[in-house]
């Protein structure tokens, strides 16, 4: 399954922290892989461009959840601070 | 949405009445099925609150006509990333035979926020749809709310919510110069002192702009503190100019700070600041004129100071 | 008592002319990477 397709079935969402999140509690095994590849290939991606920003990791990965969330249309999912999904 | 209600009708002049109440409905409960039925912005999100309406109509030689009462309590929204709370709103709604549906009440809102924080905020309003004349009109009176230590009053507004063009000005009393300093997020600079004034905006085409807005301050004046990084003094040491500067103000006392702003429409923000004053520890306080040119892009600054709120809640969150 | 004349010498003011412009610049780095790093590899955004 593709992320685009897993976001738009509103199984996976973009978390405040730059990072994907499950939805559902039931996710399958795919779904759960996709999400630690993408999650994994960010993390070493902030890494670098936090360092070139001159910024901290964490708060080049706030930031980033800000713009994701930001982007993320109108019916998939977005996690709140307080942990809660909410479709937008 | 439980609904109580009576209706009679007079045969002989074949006119209605009726009067309906509504249940006290939950603003976070009607937040999403409430927009199956009505288009309401992404951006908007109601969160907390309780609407509590009620109204009469009467239905006579084929013209209806209805008035209704509104309150909103304790209401919390959201519209990106400002934050709207204890928002209380009480409206009456009428609609004439015409066809012209008029809203008038009053809106108070405990605190905005979105990077700055404004309180109390409150108004008069009046809202008309004259279906015949497919026009819409909005009107603000008596806006006022507190920010940065001090007050502002909006002199009356009114525009087509569809096509908003405002031309106003802003009166603003007592602003403390230490809170807007402590916007620019500077480590070592602080400063006291009172600003009042006024300036014209305007808002058009969701462009906001200020032309010529004047703030001065308050008798006896204040001061203006600046304790450089080790950064900036090194910098400052290749620049004479700036070394002056940053040495005079190291403990700035003025009797007189007057500002001159303008706000482009693209976001610019002008300052040309002038005071009057000394610092006792140079020059053995020789009086000095300052003359201090501020550019600085606002919605940047907002972002930034947007983007700072969240990253000090989620590190106090982590660490608490 | 004589009187004392004081002369008061025009002290001029001391003019200092200081031009500033606030770039935030932290914000304005992290974000030019983020979209850099958007364009780059969409297939993980």
């Amino acid at each position: 399954i593709s992320m685009d397709d897993a976001k738009s079935q509103g199984l996976i969402g973009e978390r405040s922290n730059g990072y994907l999140g499950i939805v559902t509690s039931n996710a399958s095994a795919d779904v759960r892989k996709l999400v630690d590849t993408i999650n994994n290939k960010r993390r070493s991606a902030y890494a670098n461009r936090a360092s070139s920003a001159g910024v901290e990791q964490s708060v080049f990965e706030i930031r980033m959840g800000q713009r994701l969330q930001a982007r993320t249309p109108a019916g998939q999912f977005i996690q709140l601070p307080n942990g809660n999904w909410q479709k937008k | 949405l439980a609904v109580s209600g009576k209706t009679s009708t007079q045969l002989d002049s074949l006119a209605s009445q009726f009067s309906w109440t509504l249940k006290p409905i939950s603003l976070a409960a009607i937040n999403a099925p409430l927009r199956k039925y009505v288009t309401l912005p992404p951006e908007l999100s109601l969160k907390a609150g309780t609407l509590f309406h009620k109204g009469t109509g009467q239905f006579k030689n084929n013209k209806l006509s209805l008035m209704a009462d509104n309150s909103i309590r304790q209401a919390q929204i959201g519209w990106n990333e400002t934050l709207i709370e204890q928002l209380d709103l009480d409206s009456r709604t009428t609609l004439s035979t015409s066809g012209t549906l008029i809203d008038t009440g009053n809106i108070k809102l405990g605190k905005v926020t979105n990077g700055i924080e404004i309180t109390k905020v409150s108004t008069h309003y009046s809202y008309t749809h004259d279906r015949s004349k497919r026009r819409d009109l909005i009107s603000l009176n008596a806006l006022s709310a507190e920010i940065l230590g001090g007050n502002i009053t909006v002199n009356d507004i009114e525009f087509d919510p569809l096509n908003p063009e405002i031309a106003t000005q802003v009166d603003i009393e007592a602003l403390d110069l230490g809170e807007v300093l402590k916007l620019e997020q500077q480590q070592g600079l602080s400063g006291e002192g009172k600003l009042s004034g006024h300036f014209p905006l305007q808002y058009k085409a969701g462009q906001v702009s200020i032309s010529n807005g004047k703030l001065l301050s308050l008798a006896p004046g204040g001061k203006i503190i600046f304790l450089p990084s080790a950064s900036v003094s090194a910098y400052a040491a290749t620049n004479i100019g700036l070394k002056t500067a940053i040495d005079a103000l190291e403990n700035f006392h003025f009797e007189l700070l007057n500002i001159q702003l303008n706000y482009e429409p693209d976001g610019t923000a002008l300052l040309t600041t002038r005071l009057k004053g000394s610092n006792p520890n140079w020059h053995n306080g020789h009086p000095i004129d300052f003359t201090i040119n501020v550019e600085e892009n606002i919605p940047t600054l907002m972002k930034t100071l947007q983007f700072t709120d969240k990253l000090t809640r989620t590190i106090e969150k982590r660490y608490r | 008592c004589s009187p004392r004349v004081e002369v008061a010498v025009p002290s001029e003011p001391i003019t200092i002319n200081l031009n500033v412009k606030i770039e935030h610049e932290i914000l304005v780095k992290v974000d030019r990477e983020i979209d850099d790093l958007l364009s780059e590899n969409s297939d993980i955004f």
